[in-house]
């Protein structure tokens, strides 16, 4: 259907024409947001054409058969909008490949392992390069860190950050030697900046900060993570009442993926393990219960295998499980000494 | 995250770390024990955690220019283990241009409080009672040693132990973080049972390798409290006694990598024998070996001067 006969203002047909947009069909699949940004009006005035467009769609009779149920997405659309947002790396390429590239955006990703395998880290690795701007492969947004246990060392943050750095001014050498625009302007200190860090201590407080992280990501629109360090401490600590403790963690469960899913950013969850008797022995398996595991989207679990670290995807709707090697150096999270292969940025 | 790194580096003494005059374990801590998180040391019994605390304690206590936090220490001393006269010993063998005047010693010794609790109910109201001393602003040192006394006393038939200390550690952690001390913990062994395997239900284990990994647990110690405790702590050092030589390592820490230091312990407290640490890959870091301890100890009165 063209676009000539919507029933909108002469102002708005121009700028869809000029914009680019001839036909319905053309925009029909784009959200509010990204139409309003091309053709620079408000999101209002662009989900009223997206509303009039689709209207019209439906007397014409085409393509879009049963009549739209409001929040509801085809799985085209869906697909096209998981394709817009670049994942998060790891910087660690093993894990990224395991991964599907990164940790994925809308979506929520747990991950847990036993003291001391690098779960902080990896939360950290995360906060930092979430920051890596879009030239360079990443997404150029800022992170939430939601310290529950205190292990947020600015320390190890800072030193992470600055290896973070040379890496991409290494990479900014070797690809782009004629680039004089994409001048790395990038100090550790403004990575710290972009770091939104919030300790809690105790568990009403990290339900009440969740509730806020709404109000605050709409002012902070540039926020693309949320990594909650870790999700189980105050809540094994002298807790009774396990019914409570289900309803307040499905809750936030809840309010997390709805996070996710409105702001377009990752929640990533860091889990402790606990010992849990099946089968006549003692297995590991994630803290908080077989109720808590049905909460996120993605599963992953950290371990050691003989002497190394390994990932394994546990749970997850579009991976299949798999296994990856990483490790722990002085710059952060990446492949593990054993395959040599040079990170790739872009 | 910035304004966290400027707030540590401009107010705080020495950049939020208690240095332990040890040089290696200082790199590798990026200045020493951190301020505001909760440090444990690990080991078997008669290895050196409650000369480390006195240690650490003597320390806290001298003032700024010798390297101190000039400031008052609570030392919660659950077993009875701590010694005055080992204390002045340290004290006077390490820094002896400061205690060779009678009054610094007494000085020094006059900040040092020592608590002795003699159940959980009684260090419970204790804690009360030291965060109002710490908003006071005067300690700026906290010791428990030990913590895994405090629980083995109470329970008799193996009740669900993860909960007990559970207030407590909350308690600790936010008391160390908001008055920004460094709390340092000590904990006991207990030799790993049979049944207990550390792994994942997508690790398929083979019978033969289940036969042999018999053996290697019963000469295998694990830290007591349990893998909830082993969560709540940030930093985790580990003691032990391999082939006759004590080593200390740094076992769980999100600020430096795996390292084992061999140490003696000598009259002016522990020494380390190399500053370069040996780097451990693999969970063996965590793994607690107890071999040739026996020979330190019985050597006992020639090696220890």
């Amino acid at each position: 259907m063209e676009v000539g006969r919507l029933p909108i203002s002469a102002s708005q047909r121009s700028k869809l024409i000029a914009a680019g947009y001839t036909t319905l069909s053309s925009f029909s699949s784009l959200s509010p947001s990204h139409l309003a940004r091309d053709l620079k009006i408000s999101d209002n005035e662009a989900a009223e054409i997206m509303r009039v467009a689709s209207h019209g769609h439906r007397l014409d009779g085409s393509a879009g058969g049963c009549g739209t149920v409001n929040g509801a997405q085809t799985a085209w659309d869906m697909l096209h909008e998981e394709e817009m947002f670049p994942r998060i790396t790891t910087s660690c390429e093993d894990l990224d490949n395991i991964l599907g590239g990164g940790i994925n955006c809308k979506e929520v990703t747990e991950i847990g392992g036993v003291p001391g395998i690098g779960k902080t880290q990896l939360g950290i690795q995360l906060a930092i390069n979430v920051q890596i701007p879009v030239d360079y492969g990443g997404l150029g947004g800022k992170a939430i860190y939601i310290d529950t246990e205190g292990s947020f060392m600015v320390e190890r943050a800072l030193q992470i950050a600055e290896a973070c750095i040379e890496d991409m001014s290494e990479c900014g050498g070797l690809l782009r030697k004629d680039f004089q625009a994409c001048q790395l302007k990038m100090h550790p200190n403004n990575i710290l900046e972009n770091i939104f860090y919030f300790r809690v201590c105790s568990y009403t407080e990290q339900i009440a900060l969740i509730n806020y992280l709404d109000k605050f990501i709409s002012e902070h629109k540039d926020v693309k993570i949320v990594i909650v360090d870790s999700v189980t401490f105050h809540f094994r600590q002298d807790f009774d009442d396990m019914a409570l403790r289900t309803r307040l963690l499905s809750g936030m469960a809840l309010k997390l993926m709805k996070l996710a899913k409105d702001f377009s950013l990752a929640v990533v969850l860091l889990n402790q393990v606990t010992t849990k008797y099946i089968d006549g022995s003692f297995q590991l398996t994630l803290a908080l219960g077989d109720s808590w595991s049905h909460s996120c989207t993605n599963r992953v679990i950290l371990y050691w295998n003989g002497n190394e670290r390994y990932a394994y995807i546990d749970k997850s709707p579009s991976l299949r499980s798999a296994s990856a090697p990483y490790s722990v150096t002085s710059k952060g999270i990446r492949n593990s000494a054993s395959n040599c292969k040079r990170i790739k940025m872009m | 995250a910035l304004s966290l790194m400027e707030l540590r580096v401009q107010n705080e003494h020495l950049a939020g770390h208690l240095p332990t005059h040890m040089k290696g374990l200082d790199e590798a801590l990026c200045g020493g024990i951190p301020f505001g998180v909760l440090t444990e040391l690990v080991g078997p019994a008669g290895i050196g955690k409650t000369q480390f605390c006195l240690k650490l304690s003597l320390l806290a206590s001298l003032p700024a220019i010798y390297g101190g936090l000039d400031g008052h220490v609570m030392y919660i001393d659950v077993e009875s283990k701590f010694s005055s006269r080992r204390l002045i010993e340290i004290g006077v063998k390490s820094f002896p241009e400061i205690f060779q005047r009678k009054e610094m010693a007494q000085e020094m010794a006059g900040r040092i409080h020592v608590l002795r609790p003699a159940s959980l109910s009684e260090f419970t109201e204790s804690l009360q009672q030291i965060k109002v001393s710490l908003l006071q602003n005067q300690v700026k040192l906290l010791v428990i040693d030990s913590m895994a006394a405090l629980v083995t006393g109470e329970f008799e038939h193996g009740a669900p132990r993860q909960n007990t200390l559970g207030w407590h550690v909350s308690f600790i952690k936010s008391l160390a973080e908001f008055s920004r001390i460094p709390v340092v913990v000590t904990n006991q062994v207990r030799s790993q049972s049979r049944d207990e395997t550390c792994h994942y239900f997508f690790q398929v284990q083979s019978w033969n390798e289940t036969i042999e990994d018999r053996t290697r647990h019963d000469s295998h110690l694990v830290a007591a409290l349990g893998i909830n405790w082993a969560h709540a702590v940030t930093i985790r050092l580990v003691l032990e006694a391999k082939s006759g030589q004590r080593f200390i390592k740094v076992a769980k820490s999100p600020i430096s990598p795996p390292l084992a230091f061999p140490f003696n312990i000598t009259s002016s407290g522990i020494l380390l024998l190399s500053d370069d640490g040996i780097e451990l890959t693999g969970p063996d870091i965590n793994a607690i070996h107890c071999q040739g301890h026996n020979d330190i100890i019985n050597f006992g009165g020639e090696s220890l001067q």
